[in-house]
């Protein structure tokens, strides 16, 4: 009887659970905030400034505003609201608005709060753009909020009576980076007023709207309205406008800001894609001021990266002077392969002395950066660099993971030094494995003569020949260096 | 009516676990699989022909594995000589019976490996008083240099220098009563894993006894000894 009851409920909740699984139900609340909002819907036609706007919120900031529309006295709440939309009214006028759907073509659902608690839901979806969003952000993105302006087909006695308006809609709705992070080209035709906005400090970001234009006619007025909070969240709003336009005409007060912005690696950052001497001097500066710095190394690498990421031939003094002096800073791999053409002694001498003290580290990593050392001068050198190097270095006791990235440069471009190269190693390895590797490498040149000097090495040195335990083992790493220099000799692999 | 209704459960869920088993076959299992009996006639043409026999190959696939340089001859080693010499060091080491009735020959090892230079013969042993257990033995036929060695398994015993080489008292479940009774203790809280059949004819067990860490020991399946015991701390 138990067993009777149990199988249909069984089943049941098998069904059921997974119908549900399959319906997932978006939570759009999490996705925007709901706003309490002030509709300015009876109110358009009227300009904002003259409405009924006390002094007080002319002061106070954006967040204080935001946190005001929470106040549980109406009146308060209500001067909150205009005051976010006096405050920022400027930066995304109505002409800017209505460009709003190629940003936002999404739709939203409306509804309103009335003074009695009560809720109207708009009748259907509207496409964000002609529901005007205004956004009143900061770029910090605490205080993100779109104002609802247009009129709703509402009944007049409700919208006299509307306290406020929340909007939902699927998706994040950012109109902050739709509109100024991500629109590298605006229309033309809000340039007049975004300059307008600058010229009246409305906000921070009109000038970083500004310099999206890339008018040279500009440079002096966003000299001018640079603003002047250095580090707001994660992006630096001072150093955006020099980010979006690069211009000559702003190396001038960058060298002139030196002192403010020695540990400032968005200035590296700006200073570095200029790649002309004023840009070095800047950047040589910074280097030498850093000296002493706590956290010098740091601030450094910073440095060498912006440099490496617009790498020019007049940043290669101060690469290759980086790389002899912080040497356990420099990643092989984000070496810029120009830096050997424009300065190949210096390079060479920063691979060797690197190599070196990679070798003379006791407990250090055994031949790590040797692979990647050995690419770069495969992609860039000579191959009687490449090879020089390889024979002055290798040794005995390499990883076996780098065991075939380091031979498959020899075999990539065979040259009869390398024979007595592998002889030494077979004589000074411990390892059978890697013993049987090396000796197969010389096989693999199907040389007679070589194949006689091997078999007499053996006969010579008995107990240095490799087990069957062995030969399995390296085995693998033989059918893996087949697969790894057919890579590298396929004809897209060095420059 | 009650009948026909607890028969459909207990159908459904044995069905179940029958399917769940089937999904995740045991090692020993996948090996059985992948083996043949070996033939009693001599020669690896007989042994190939045996292997081919063995599934449903078709002429595509036989000549693709040959391709890939499975099941052939091979110009480099005398590979007749090697695998009955590998058959007959098995046959005077467990006897003749014992090898044709529990021992299978893995036909996927029969490749020369060119970049190893070494040929491998697999064999597995399945004993006839253990389940989910299997040894695997290998004859390795090494060439390099001119120099030609065959290397035979260590981990099998010779029945004429020890009677009870091949006789395995020691089934899981007493394995796991041992490990019990002079491991674990009494506490009935602490779990134990179904152990490991090792190539060494030892269960290999690994328990977390919580509090006391994890134990890891094996148990000689011929003798019932614990050795090796191990304790570990997880530092989570």
């Amino acid at each position: 009887m138990i067993m009777k009851g149990i199988l249909p409920l069984f089943l049941f909740i098998f069904f059921v659970s997974a119908g549900t699984a399959q319906t997932p139900r978006l939570d759009f609340e999490k996705q925007i905030a709901a706003l309490p909002c002030l509709t300015l819907a009876n109110r358009e036609a009227a300009p904002v400034s003259d409405s009924i706007v006390p002094d007080w919120w002319n002061a106070v900031d954006g967040e204080t505003l935001i946190k005001a529309l929470k106040h549980p006295a109406a009146n308060v709440r209500t001067a909150a609201t205009i005051g976010l939309v006096w405050k920022y009214k400027g930066l995304f006028a109505k002409e800017i608005l209505q460009e709003a759907p190629a940003f936002l073509n999404d739709t939203a659902s409306v509804w309103l709060k009335t003074p009695n608690n009560g809720r109207y839901w708009a009748p259907d979806r509207y496409p964000c753009g002609e529901l005007y969003f205004l956004v009143v952000a900061g770029l910090s993105g605490k205080n993100h909020i779109p104002l609802f302006v247009k009129t709703l087909p509402l009944p007049e006695e409700e919208k006299a009576g509307i306290m406020s308006l929340v909007v939902q809609s699927n998706t994040l709705l950012s109109c902050k980076d739709a509109l100024l992070m991500h629109t590298a080209n605006p229309p033309e035709k809000w340039y007049k007023s975004v300059r307008e906005q600058t010229e009246n400090d409305v906000s921070d970001l009109a000038v970083v709207c500004l310099s999206r234009y890339q008018h040279e006619a500009d440079i002096p007025l966003i000299l001018a309205h640079l603003p002047k909070t250095k580090k707001e969240g994660v992006i630096s709003l001072k150093w955006l406008p020099l980010q979006y336009f690069r211009h000559p005409g702003f190396l001038a007060y960058l060298l002139a800001d030196l002192d403010n912005n020695i540990t400032d690696r968005q200035y590296y950052g700006v200073v570095s894609p200029y790649k002309n001497d004023t840009a070095r001097q800047i950047l040589e500066q910074v280097y030498r001021r850093l000296e002493g710095h706590p956290q010098r190394d740091i601030y450094i690498k910073s440095l060498q990266r912006c440099m490496e990421e617009y790498y020019s031939p007049v940043y290669a003094p101060l690469l290759t002077k980086m790389m002899e002096q912080s040497m356990n800073l420099y990643s092989i791999k984000q070496l810029p392969n120009e830096l050997w053409r424009d300065t190949p002694d210096a390079v060479w001498t920063y691979l060797n002395a690197m190599m070196s003290a990679e070798l003379s580290r006791k407990n250090g990593l055994t031949h790590y950066y040797m692979p990647d050392m050995l690419a770069y001068l495969y992609r860039n050198a000579p191959s009687d660099s490449l090879r020089v190097f390889l024979i002055r270095y290798i040794r005995s006791g390499i990883y076996d993971s780098h065991l075939i990235q380091i031979t498959k440069y020899a075999l990539a471009d065979w040259h009869p030094d390398y024979e007595n190269m592998f002889f030494q190693l077979l004589e000074n390895e411990p390892n059978g494995a890697h013993r049987f590797f090396y000796a197969k490498m010389l096989l693999r040149q199907q040389n007679p003569e070589l194949e006689a000097r091997l078999g007499a090495f053996f006969r010579e040195h008995p107990a240095l020949f490799p087990t069957a335990e062995d030969a399995e083992k390296a085995g693998s790493w033989v059918s893996d260096l087949e697969y790894h220099l057919s890579e590298l000799l396929k004809p897209t692999s060095k420059k | 009516m009650k009948k026909p209704t607890l028969f459909m459960l207990l159908f459904l869920t044995v069905a179940s676990i029958q399917a769940q088993r089937g999904m995740h076959p045991s090692e020993a299992e996948l090996k059985r699989q992948r083996s043949i009996p070996v033939p009693h006639a001599s020669g690896t043409d007989t042994l190939f022909s045996a292997i081919f026999q063995s599934g449903d190959w078709k002429e595509d696939a036989i000549r693709r594995f040959h391709e890939a340089g499975w099941c052939k001859p091979s110009d480099r080693i005398p590979l007749d000589s090697f695998y009955e010499a590998s058959r007959q060091w098995c046959i005077d080491r467990m006897g003749a019976d014992r090898f044709y009735r529990n021992v299978r020959i893995d036909w996927q090892s029969m490749k020369d490996e060119l970049s190893k230079d070494t040929y491998s013969i697999r064999f597995y042993y399945f004993p006839d008083s253990l389940t989910d257990a299997m040894v695997t033995f290998k004859f390795r036929y090494y060439y390099f240099m001119g120099r030609k060695e065959i290397y035979p398994p260590e981990n099998l015993r010779d029945i004429r220098l020890d009677t009870a080489a091949y006789s395995f008292p020691v089934t899981q479940q007493k394995a796991i009563q041992i490990a019990r009774d002079s491991v674990v203790g009494a506490d009935s809280a602490i779990k134990i894993r179904s152990p490991q059949f090792t190539d060494g004819f030892e269960w290999r067990f690994s328990i977390d006894t919580g509090k006391n860490g994890i134990k890891s020991f094996y148990i000689d399946a011929r003798t019932g000894l614990v050795r090796d015991l191990k304790v570990a701390w997880r530092i989570d």
